[in-house]
């Protein structure tokens, strides 16, 4: 009954114009507006980095990205996605882009999720699982420390870097451990196995005598369960 | 009406850069609307404060992506999360925008006009009665503020008051978007009003706007109300009766305590016209 209206031509071509017609209308405006505040909220760094490139960056992203999702929120998200097909770190030289934006992201991610209920005490022989508050990445470059680099530091500084960044349940900020790759690829292993068995399997895949490091990982855990990024 | 059981007076619409205030001041609003876009797939600390408020006034949701003008079939992953949300938090009253902001799954997170021909009244109708039956609730319509006529057969009025027939929705009656229109596309905001009668008006949005030029008013949401649209609000509120009414301010937010006083602005001529 509906399926040939002439009004859904008009409203196709009034969208089609605000996407990426070249006539001037007043909610184009709005639609840039409403996009770049968003992502530069979410981006403030990357913003300032891509300077006058920006702008140009947002309107081929409202020209092109999909834009599924019903919640403008998740929209940062799907600006890193553009960018990567785009090449825009490659293209104007910041190598870390990527590594900043995610890192971003993922703070965003974790203030918006509830903290897992009630606490949780660690044991060797339990089965232990990472908190959805909680986020295990590897970045090549420390943006976790952009605060306290210039950007030619943080350039200099490219090699591996392994966070824990979770939301701390004191205050709901969201922080950070950095850890070694060992600690790492133990965490990245717990999935419905007891500690002890993950930590065995990785100690011996590095070599590392267990009795020698116990004690330390025990600490650790103990202070990871505090966190409540083991659960 | 039934709403009228759950909103009455003034209410406020709830931001997070006040959210962790409110139980702070002596004053405190009405009641509360949000947006469920803003609330839907997220946890942590706001929302807990989202829920306390939640657990503490009356409220009302007004929603954003509904999209219910789109050129195409209703978003049902979208419906069903809005469903659960209200389902969950036990929320009646939902209010929407008769406009559109998505073609071919596309959003623009944007609230654009529809033409105002018969068919597309008749269309939004069709999708108002399925998103009732769906939600289980009464929906509740919002005029919205435009600055292009895409297309027109019928005035704006004579648009909105068809679907409310033929749909049973009722008008959330945007003060300020009549108030914006009127300058914007040259017409009278108060035979605006009087076209629609209180059984047909569920409640009342008041904002702020921003006035580029003579002929060019921006619904910014981003100032405080101005005198013109006070001036509308007593006329709607005389012409209407008791009728809640919200206080909107999303951009450009002053600290909760001098948005506290406009607030109280607003009771004000909310309880003058509940006492006549």
């Amino acid at each position: 009954m509906y399926s040939h209206m002439k009004e859904f031509e008009i409203q196709k071509e009034f969208f089609k114009n605000l996407i990426s017609g070249d006539k001037y209308s007043i909610y184009r405006e709005i639609v840039f507006n409403n996009i770049d505040d968003t992502c530069s909220k979410a981006f403030p760094i990357a913003k300032s980095l891509l300077k006058e490139k920006w702008n140009k960056l947002i309107e081929d992203f409202i020209r092109f990205a999909e834009f599924r999702t019903p919640y403008l929120w998740e929209i940062p998200c799907e600006f890193i996605d553009f960018l990567k097909r785009k090449k825009v770190a490659e293209k104007y030289g910041i190598d870390f882009l990527y590594d900043l934006l995610r890192y971003e992201w993922v703070e965003i991610e974790l203030f918006n999720r509830d903290l897992p209920k009630g606490s949780s005490e660690f044991g060797w022989n339990k089965k232990t699982f990472l908190s959805h508050t909680a986020s295990l990445e590897k970045f090549e470059y420390p943006v976790h420390r952009i605060g306290d680099l210039s950007l030619g530091d943080l350039k200099d500084l490219k090699g591996e870097y392994f966070l824990i960044i979770y939301t701390s349940p004191e205050d709901y900020e969201v922080s950070y451990f950095q850890i070694t790759e060992f600690l790492y690829d133990i965490l990245k292993r717990l999935e419905n196995k007891t500690m002890i068995e993950v930590v065995e399997e990785v100690s011996e895949s590095y070599n590392v005598d267990l009795q020698e490091i116990v004690e330390d990982l025990e600490n650790f855990f103990i202070t990871l369960c505090k966190e409540k990024i083991l659960i | 009406m039934w709403f009228n059981e759950i909103i009455n007076g003034a209410g406020l619409g709830l931001r997070t850069s006040f959210i962790e205030e409110i139980f702070e001041y002596d004053v405190k609003p009405d009641w509360f609307e949000f947006a469920p876009e803003n609330w839907i797939r997220k946890g942590g600390y706001l929302k807990e404060c989202f829920e306390k408020v939640r657990e503490n006034f009356p409220v009302a949701c007004h929603g954003l992506s509904l999209s219910i003008g789109s050129p195409e079939p209703l978003n049902m992953d979208f419906l069903k999360e809005l469903k659960d949300f209200l389902d969950f938090y036990e929320i009646e009253i939902y209010s929407e925008h008769i406009s559109f902001s998505s073609v071919e799954g596309k959003n623009l997170y944007d609230l654009f006009p529809v033409p105002f021909t018969v068919k597309m009244a008749d269309f939004i109708s069709d999708k108002v009665c399925y998103v009732q039956d769906y939600l289980k609730r009464e929906l509740i319509l919002e005029n919205i503020s435009y600055y292009q006529v895409i297309y027109k057969e019928l005035d704006e009025n004579e648009f909105i008051k068809r679907i409310l027939e033929k749909s049973g929705a009722k008008l959330l009656l945007d003060v300020n978007n009549v108030y914006v229109n009127s300058v914007n596309h040259g017409y009278d905001p108060f035979d605006y009003i009087r076209t629609f009668s209180s059984e047909e008006v569920a409640y009342i949005h008041i904002a702020g706007h921003e006035k580029l030029s003579e002929n060019l008013i921006i619904d910014t949401h981003g100032e405080r109300v101005t005198e013109n649209v006070f001036e509308l609000l007593r006329f709607a509120l005389k012409h209407l009766g008791k009728k809640p009414v919200l206080l909107e301010r999303d951009n450009n937010i002053p600290p909760y305590k001098e948005l506290l006083e406009e607030y109280k602005k607003v009771r004000e001529i909310v309880q003058s016209y509940e006492r006549v």
